[in-house]
């Protein structure tokens, strides 16, 4: 629609030759210079939106990394403050040890009621090999008294002839060791 | 002006429009395109012809959206 009405010979028709020309010439820059500085305005907008861009919701493109430390506690330490950057090794947050320096200590100590009772029962195996080694020593005793009594060296007076000895090592449950003739 | 011309730097460049918020390049196109029609008038008046109107006025609209969005939002 524009294009016909501006190029209406009737409209340019009615002024003269020399006026004619000089508005053609005006037209012809006026376009020129229009279409011009509109690209020219265009290409520094383009630059401007490019390199200085303004906007109300944008959006940063990142890596974002959870973290999350092997053991659970509160923190009684946060050195570093929101996107900070910080290097390899850097220390992030602090755990409160105390719950962890309990339970080591803890463990420690019952580590070393083990070692006592590990002690205890050492002793007391001692002491009943000995026990052990003493109820030899008395059943073979024993064995050779009943033996010369057979023999009619020893009088039965005792009707049974028990040969009879106990033993009760410290701490042990109570043993008997008996040898009845029957 | 200036007032104008320091908000630009502030707030956000947008237009509450009954509710609707509009960008701000799009006000400025209407604009361009309004001083646009009103430049082709003053050309018609003045029996000024442009050589291809099919390029230069739509130029024109875009060059006084262009001159608008700079001066008050860039």
């Amino acid at each position: 629609m524009g294009a016909e009405s501006d190029s209406n010979p009737k409209i340019v028709a009615s002024a003269a030759p020399e006026e004619r020309n000089s508005r053609r010439l005006i037209g012809r820059w006026l376009s020129v210079g229009i279409v011009a500085s509109a690209a020219v305005l265009g290409l520094i907008i383009l630059f401007k939106t490019n390199f200085h861009p303004r906007t109300d919701d944008a959006t940063v493109l990142a890596n974002y990394i959870g973290i999350a430390p092997q053991v659970e506690g509160p923190l009684v330490r946060l050195p570093i403050q929101d996107n900070q950057f910080v290097r390899k090794g850097e220390l992030l947050f602090e755990i409160d040890e105390r719950p962890f320096q309990y339970a080591l200590e803890r463990a420690l100590s019952d580590q070393a009621t083990l070692e006592g009772q590990i002690v205890d029962e050492t002793r007391r195996i001692a002491a009943l090999k000995s026990a052990v080694v003493r109820f030899r020593g008395q059943h073979s005793q024993c064995r050779s008294r009943r033996g010369h009594g057979r023999k009619g060296r020893y009088s039965r007076t005792s009707g049974m002839g028990v040969c009879q000895h106990q033993f009760a090592p410290p701490g042990a449950v109570t043993q008997d060791a008996s040898c009845l003739r029957r | 002006m200036l007032p104008w011309l320091a908000s630009g730097c502030s707030r956000a460049p947008s237009f509450d429009i009954i509710g609707s918020f509009f960008p701000a390049w799009l006000i400025c196109l209407i604009i361009g395109i309004l001083l646009a029609a009103l430049g082709r008038w003053l050309l018609l008046r003045q029996q000024i012809a442009v050589v291809w109107p099919i390029l230069v006025y739509p130029s024109l609209a875009a060059l006084f959206t262009f001159l608008f969005w700079l001066i008050f939002f860039s």
